[in-house]
């Protein structure tokens, strides 16, 4: 599959302070999770490739396409959500979602039609007459929404859409994010805080921390191989008990303070474990069998980082 | 995609021309001035200076009319100053509907981060300032250089004997003239409509600016002993260039106490405005292209 992104050696600086560095890699999934804690670069990041921030060296590429070659190219290409407030709030939501559209290159009829339609679609039909600065912040984050799919973009950026949203009206923009993924030839950028929004819609990852690649992921290939382990603490473990796991053929992660996860293959069983840990004189005080979930691999990384950095 | 079908589908008709989408920006700016009916009203209003100055020509060269109405005296003589009159006045009142309503151009952009909305898409900043300008020039100018056009025209029709051949330098003027307050006006409206949020503080910047400009160069003159105080007063700067392209007289220019400097600086003091204002607008418009 071609990638949708690429990133070769991208660097982005705001003075002297480099807040994207040497970011390489290529990420192609059909929805990507923008993962990262407050201030690792994703807001800097999606800016970036829209062309607002000018690479300090190297470049990214989207759908091919060098960003600071073909930036105007690209925008045409692009739905941008961003994470604030973002409309006029005089112009009624059809007015504004066509504006928006016509801004796009759509024709003025297209556009009146598709903002009447991106409007239905989002949930605001029957309050489109209505000026925006009147909606709720949910109605706001909806019509967002409108604005960045009326013009049929192919590359689609959420920047935190579900933001200041009650549990049904972030269920229903999830809901919205995943028909948009299903539905067409769409692809969609969604950078977010929250795990479980990008765990709900996002088949592959990208994990920013301190503006470096942490990591790169692809969920729909962890869910596949569907990897079950377990998840043990235990007292007393001076690593001898984990170097004599890993001679037994299984594959091992220490987490500290007695905790680890052991892939345990078919051929072996759990009361070998609980061999190994008598002769080691390791109590074992929980065993739990857990998937490899989105929090998982997002704490890994960070650590990863962290200790690569000589800062955890 | 019919309205009941809720389903995404994918766009896949026609796009408009790259070139020339800018112009969306000036459509829609018109939609916003024209929402209000008081500027609806105003615009219209703004007319009245046109009216008058076609009527006066009208019975100029209308003895029978004239004399209908009891109208006595000599009629009024239709030359460079009667233009300069109209040009002047239709300027001042087209100002004032200007500053009114121009400064939600841009400001209702910032007000709630919508300009990372727009600039997002395929235009850039230049587009979107030109697209913007544009909504201006076009009210300003048929409000004063179209109808002095209009008012030259009747003019030249109704004297006949080839005074439109004599007088083509006075078209020159008026659309000269006109162009340099438009754009003076337009970049002062869009600099202040992206830096002050508030309507009124906009508008009142705009009317600041002609009214500390000359107090500041008067001070200067005064105390320096100088005329080139006068080069911080872009409103006489304006004028002195309107009287040198009118071709007003020298004694007659004297009396309007339009020497203080030459035209050549007071074109420089001009361009030195519209910089500034570009400047400024540039500076705005990039700190807030994205949402911080």
């Amino acid at each position: 599959m071609a990638p949708v992104i690429e990133f070769d050696g991208l660097e982005v600086r705001f003075g002297p302070r480099a807040v994207l560095k040497n970011l390489r890699g290529q990420l192609q999934g059909r929805c990507i999770g923008l993962l990262g804690p407050n201030g690792s670069g994703k807001s800097t990041l999606l800016n970036t490739l829209l062309g607002f921030y000018q690479p300090a060296q190297g470049t990214a590429r989207v759908f091919g396409k060098d960003i600071g070659e073909h930036s105007r190219e690209l925008r045409g290409l692009i739905g941008y959500m961003p994470e604030s407030d973002a409309f006029i709030s005089n112009l009624t939501g059809v007015r504004f979602v066509r504006y928006m559209a016509e801004l796009s290159g759509l024709p003025s009829t297209h556009a009146l039609e598709r903002a009447h339609e991106a409007l239905f679609y989002v949930g605001l039909g029957e309050v489109r007459y209505r000026k925006v600065g009147t909606y709720s912040l949910g109605m706001k984050q909806l019509a967002k929404l409108a604005q960045a799919i009326a013009h049929g973009p192919r590359l689609l950026f959420l920047d935190e859409p579900t933001n200041g949203l009650d549990p049904p009206a972030r269920n229903r923009m999830i809901q919205l994010i995943r028909e948009i993924r299903d539905a067409g030839n769409m692809h969609v950028v969604i950078s977010s805080h929250l795990l479980r929004d990008v765990d709900e819609c996002c088949d592959e990852v990208i994990i920013l921390r301190d503006g470096h690649i942490a990591g790169i992921c692809n969920l729909e290939e962890e869910r596949r191989m569907n990897r079950k382990f377990l998840e043990l603490e235990t007292r007393g473990e001076d690593n001898s008990f984990a170097d004599a796991v890993q001679q037994l053929g299984c594959e091992c992660a220490l987490f500290g303070k007695g905790r680890m996860k052991v892939v345990l293959p078919e051929s072996i069983e759990i009361r070998e474990l609980y061999q190994i840990a008598a002769r080691k004189d390791v109590q074992i005080r929980r065993m739990n069998y857990r998937r490899d979930s989105l929090e998982d691999i997002f704490l890994k990384a960070m650590e990863e980082v962290g200790a690569r950095n000589g800062s955890l | 995609m019919a309205v009941y079908k809720r389903s995404y589908k994918p766009y896949e008709g026609a796009v408009t021309p790259d070139r020339w989408r800018f112009l969306v920006l000036t459509r829609y700016g018109f939609y916003g001035f024209f929402d209000s009916r008081l500027f609806t009203s105003a615009f219209v209003l703004s007319f009245i200076p046109f009216l008058v100055s076609f009527a006066i020509i009208y019975l100029a060269h209308n003895a029978t009319i004239r004399a209908m109405l009891q109208m006595r005296g000599p009629s009024i003589d239709i030359n460079n100053y009667f233009f300069l009159a109209f040009l002047g006045t239709a300027s001042w009142v087209s100002f004032l509907l200007i500053a009114w309503q121009g400064p939600l151009l841009i400001s209702g952009d910032l007000a709630n981060n919508a300009l990372p909305l727009v600039l997002g898409r395929p235009i850039s900043r230049t587009e979107y300032v030109l697209g913007k300008f544009l909504v201006i020039f076009s009210l300003l100018s048929v409000a004063t250089w179209i109808p002095g056009l209009v008012l030259f025209s009747l003019q030249a029709g109704l004297e006949g004997h080839g005074w439109i051949w004599s007088h083509l330098w006075l078209a020159g003027a008026i659309v000269i003239a006109a162009w340099m307050w438009i754009v003076i006006a337009a970049l002062l409206t869009l600099a202040a409509s992206a830096w002050l949020k508030w309507r009124i503080a906009a508008s009142a910047s705009m009317f600041a600016f002609f009214f500390i400009g000359p107090a500041f160069g008067a001070a200067v003159n005064t105390i320096l002993g100088t005329n080139w105080g006068h080069l911080f007063d872009v409103l006489y700067s304006v004028k002195l260039i309107w009287v040198s392209l009118f071709r007003v007289p020298l004694p007659d220019a004297m009396a309007m106490q339009m020497l203080g400097i030459p035209t050549s600086a007071a074109w420089t003091a001009v361009l030195v405005t519209c910089g500034i204002a570009i400047l400024l607008l540039n500076r705005r418009l990039k700190a807030r292209e994205v949402v911080r």
